[in-house]
């Protein structure tokens, strides 16, 4: 069977502007790929037994059925989440950037894709576009049309001004009283010391937060070599340079600011995650599903 | 330090291109938008001081690289302080040079590269590029004056239409005025170059102190490339004298010169006629002679031309003899009338005459003392005074014109009883003429009245021409067998320039000569007859008036001059006249005054410097003559043999082609060249340039909007 990643490179999404179906494309295949379902395994409520096959987690073989009739028998379950998941995604002009997917789009899709597979969890998922403010705020449900509020909003939202992550953190750490699954998605053009105070506030509501770190490939590999003027996006500064010379020490100041960040995530045991946008989207979903596997 | 092309310093403010560059010129950046320039900006507060540093490194770089390249352009040089600094250019007395241009005909030699000269000539005008106006320079060859000029360039547009002499003047004392001339300017630096083929007689150099403040000697020898030449060395008359009646011969020598072997045709010609023509074949560095008889068909002066064929050096291939013909060799004996007994010129007439005028092409015409005035002298190669002496003033005044012009006069004795006559007429110092006769008797040898004496020769001056011709192998003519009964006792005239042949046992002159004019006067003690002595009767005797009258009828002064002498003619002071007629060649006449010393008129008409035959024609005393005297290059010049320059002047600069010579001129004028250096700096700084502008980088600035 074909990965996601194959059927929905993440350079696919410049051709496609349906991003419900985009996200479902991605879940879909995502989930087609896995060896058993990802929604097992969680606390959850017994539905009913079928019959073992090869193959099947032994984890769920009924073995007292096996010991009563001596047949074979594996259990199924409902899940039963009152996980809230809250998607943060960062809205601010730096996001344009990227070719032939923009960092916001590609954000966009994973969000999306998050959320489609949280509700499919029934899991209550929320969103919250943000720039240097808090620009939009979806609260956290769990029903499908939900999902599609959730879409659509990620598709109306246009990147503007500048980042101030700081701001989006404290206002959900202030929103939302409950222990929540935090999942922010941004550039994190922001001041570092703001951004890890944003984290620990949210971290000392016992939440649990992953990071994804987006960044175009330009980005991180600085590939320009003629005197080029550079134009920030969110300030409109410019500065000239010869991108040949500065590509070392640039790539140098970019990792040394990425693990940095690494760095103060892990020690606040924030699941942080460097993203380059031509990451396949199965990969950002298998860090997600993992991290909710963790916290139950 | 100085600058050997200064303009190009002008180039300098080139090096404010890639400054108005670095400061005006920007690229045009691309724009990109870019999610964040907050890490560009880090880096660049990092770099940016770096980068500045950078830039104007590589500016400096691209600033100083220019500046080598075109102080290299300049050609500077160093000349460490106190070695003499050329003064730079328009200092007056910075620079003196002189250049000894050998103009010698060896230096028209052809090679395979042009002539010698033309060579010499480039070079030296190679030497006069690298002076400036105001420098002192003199070029000096065989006929130019040391005079030092200050216009190098209108010195070398003469240097260019200057053409080889064919003189053989020696480069010594041209190098000794050289040497003068600079040590008389008030120069910083002197020059002395020697540009020559240097052959073997440069030697003389060896001589030369090159000494002196701040002097430096360059040697520029030419020599040629190859070394073919065939020369005739020698045409000279073999016969005493030249009349129609006889065969003339001449000898000819031909001599190869250099190291390949000629094989030519010597052709002898009289008057431009050929007379006479011969293959020779001549191997490498030998000579050889060869005896010519040729006939003249008439009387005059004629003029022989031997010569070969054209070959690498030609001034040489020919040489010229002019030749006084005759009718017939005329000889005057001049002797008192004998009644009775043997004449006093009998002997002589026997000896001059054995066989009849045919035998010897001699002809004797005999007369007395008192009709000589009335003899035409001009018809005779000699006058024999036979124990006689003329009283009569006209015939003094023609034999004196006589012997002046060159003619021969012999005092065959004189008796006891002319002795006053004798010392009054031919041996007076009369005020303005020399006296005719070489001696003045002052009495008889052996005592008074001692008859029975006798004198024998016990000495004779085996180096003059009339012994020498008569030495056979190592033995000498014997003269002491002959017995003098009476001789006569002779005082030297002082200042007559007299020379004593043979001389008595006693150490009384038995034989006297002196020169007269462009004569000859020659003496005896005793008369030459059997009464005084008995010589007439010896073996030897025949020979000895043989001699003597060879001796006596070849022309007393040469009748060829060398390339570079003053051709001159001089006569008897006595009615010559004022102007003489002289033409070159055949060429346009002209008159030439006279300068009268010493009793003598000469005239002088100049220095010739080239080949071919002046011609005098005068009158004296109602007598028409000529004399034609033909001029030859010096033979010794064109030997092919060549010195060692370094060996002749150790202490001088020795340069051997034009780039080693402009090499040394640098050096010399300016110093050691730097630009060789400079240009290597300024490519390694080009290199230097390239990496570092590749590797570097530069923010050239940032802006906000």
């Amino acid at each position: 069977m074909r990965a996601i990643s194959e059927l929905l490179p993440p350079e696919a999404l410049a051709r496609f502007s349906n991003m419900n179906l985009i996200a479902r494309w991605i879940v879909e295949g995502f989930i087609s790929g896995l060896h058993r379902s990802p929604f097992h395994g969680f606390s959850v409520e017994f539905a009913e037994y079928r019959p073992y096959v090869a193959g099947d987690d032994l984890r769920y073989f009924d073995w007292k059925a096996l010991a009563r009739s001596d047949r074979k028998y594996i259990k199924k379950y409902h899940s039963e989440t009152n996980m809230q998941v809250h998607i943060l995604l960062d809205c601010s002009a730096s996001m344009k950037f990227g070719d032939p997917v923009s960092k916001f789009r590609y954000a966009s899709a994973i969000a999306s894709a998050i959320s489609y597979l949280a509700i499919l969890q029934q899991d209550p998922t929320g969103i919250i576009l943000f720039a240097d403010k808090v620009l939009k705020y979806v609260p956290p449900k769990s029903s499908m049309r939900h999902l599609r509020e959730i879409v659509t909003t990620v598709m109306d939202a246009e990147p503007q001004q500048t980042t101030s992550i700081n701001a989006a953190l404290h206002y959900l750490a202030e929103t939302v009283k409950r222990r929540g699954l935090f999942i922010v998605i941004s550039d994190f053009y922001d001041d570092k010391e703001k951004i890890v105070a944003g984290l620990r506030h949210l971290r000392f509501k016992k939440s649990e937060v992953i990071a994804f770190h987006i960044l175009d490939h330009n980005e991180l590999k600085f590939p320009y070599a003629m005197l080029s003027e550079f134009r920030d996006m969110e300030t409109n500064e410019r500065v000239q340079v010869m991108p040949a010379s500065l590509r070392a020490a640039y790539m140098a100041a970019v990792g040394g600011f990425s693990d940095d960040l690494r760095k103060q995530c892990s020690n606040m045991d924030i699941d942080y995650q460097l993203i380059d946008t031509s990451t396949p989207f199965d990969k950002v979903l298998a860090h997600y599903l993992h991290k909710r596997q963790r916290v139950g | 330090m100085q600058f050997v092309h200064p303009f190009f310093l002008l180039g300098l403010s080139a090096i404010a291109v890639p400054v108005v560059i670095h400061l005006v010129y920007k690229i045009k950046a691309r724009q990109v938008d870019f999610p964040t320039i907050r890490f560009l900006r880090e880096v660049d507060r990092k770099v940016a001081r770096r980068q500045k540093l950078q830039e104007i490194l590589l500016l400096l770089l691209r600033c100083l690289t220019l500046l080598l390249l075109i102080m290299a352009l300049a050609g500077p040089a160093w000349k460490p302080p106190g070695s003499g600094s050329g003064g730079g250019p328009g200092k007056s007395s910075g620079v003196a040079a002189v250049i000894v241009l050998d103009d010698s005909y060896s230096m028209a030699l052809v090679d395979g590269e042009g002539s010698l000269f033309s060579r010499a000539k480039s070079l030296a005008g190679e030497i006069l590029k690298t002076m400036t106006a105001g420098d002192a320079v003199c070029v000096l060859t065989s006929h130019s004056e040391p005079i030092m000029v200050r216009d190098p360039e209108e010195l070398a547009r003469k240097l260019v239409a200057s053409e080889p002499a064919l003189s053989a003047q020696a480069l010594g004392p041209q190098i000794k005025a050289a040497l003068k001339l600079l040590d008389e300017t008030e120069a910083v630096q002197r020059e002395l170059y020697v540009i020559s083929d240097f052959q073997q007689r440069a030697s003389e150099l060896k001589g030369v102190e090159f000494t002196g403040r701040n002097l430096t000697t360059v040697l520029v020898p030419v020599p040629p490339s190859r070394r073919e030449n065939g020369a005739v060395t020698a045409l000279e008359q073999i016969s005493p004298f030249a009349t129609t009646t006889a065969p003339f011969r001449v000898r000819i020598n031909a001599a190869n010169r250099g190291s390949t072997p000629v094989s030519t045709n010597l052709t002898l010609r009289i008057d431009g006629q050929t007379a006479a023509e011969q293959l020779v074949a001549l191997p490498p560095k030998s000579a050889t002679t060869l005896a010519v008889d040729v006939n003249f068909e008439k009387p005059g002066w004629r003029l022989l031309t031997a010569e070969i064929e054209k070959d690498a050096l030609a001034v040489d291939n020919k040489r010229l003899l002019s030749v006084r013909v005759r009718a017939k060799l005329g000889v005057l004996i001049c002797r008192p009338l004998m009644q009775s007994g043997v004449s006093p010129s009998f002997y002589i007439e026997k000896a001059l005459n054995p066989g009849g005028p045919a035998s010897t092409g001699v002809s004797l015409t005999l007369c007395e003392p008192a009709k000589l005035a009335a003899e035409n002298l001009d018809d005779y190669a000699a006058v024999i005074l036979a124990e006689s002496v003329p009283t009569n003033e006209p015939a003094l005044k023609s034999l004196r014109a006589f012997v002046a012009a060159g003619g021969s006069l012999v005092i065959a004795g004189v008796g006891p009883d002319s002795a006053a006559e004798f010392n009054t007429k031919l041996a007076a110092e009369t005020p303005g003429f020399w006296p005719l006769a070489p001696a003045r008797m002052v009495g008889t040898l052996g005592e008074e009245g001692d008859s029975g004496h006798t004198e024998t020769i016990k000495e004779i001056d085996p180096y003059h021409p009339i012994f020498s011709r008569l030495k056979r192998g190592d033995v000498q003519l014997d003269l002491s067998a002959a017995a003098f009964y009476r001789a006569a006792k002779l005082e030297v005239l002082n200042g007559a320039g007299t020379r004593v042949l043979a001389r008595f046992g006693g150490g009384d002159p038995a034989i006297l000569e002196h020169a007269y004019g462009l004569g000859r006067v020659l003496m005896f003690a005793a008369p030459l007859h059997t009464q005084s002595t008995n010589l007439p009767l010896k073996v030897s005797f025949l020979p000895l008036m043989h001699s003597l009258v060879v001796y006596l009828t070849t022309p007393a002064e040469t009748q060829t001059a060398r390339v570079g002498e003053s051709l001159r003619l001089r006569l008897a002071a006595e009615g010559a006249p004022p102007k003489v007629k002289y033409h070159w060649n055949g060429g346009a006449v002209r008159e030439v005054d006279s300068s009268v010393s010493n009793g003598f008129a000469t005239y002088d008409a100049g220095i010739v410097n080239e080949v071919g035959s002046g011609e005098f024609e005068w009158s004296q005393a109602g007598r028409f003559d000529t004399r034609d005297i033909a001029v030859n290059v010096d033979p010794e010049e064109g030997i092919l043999e060549y010195a060692e320059p370094s060996k002749l002047v150790p202490s001088a600069e020795l340069v051997h082609n034009s780039e080693e010579l402009n090499r040394l001129l640098g050096k010399i004028r300016f110093g050691v060249s730097l630009s060789p250096y400079l240009m290597l700096a300024g490519f390694i700084l080009v290199i230097a340039e390239a990496l570092l502008a590749n590797r570097f980088a530069f923010v050239s600035s940032v802006k906000k909007d």
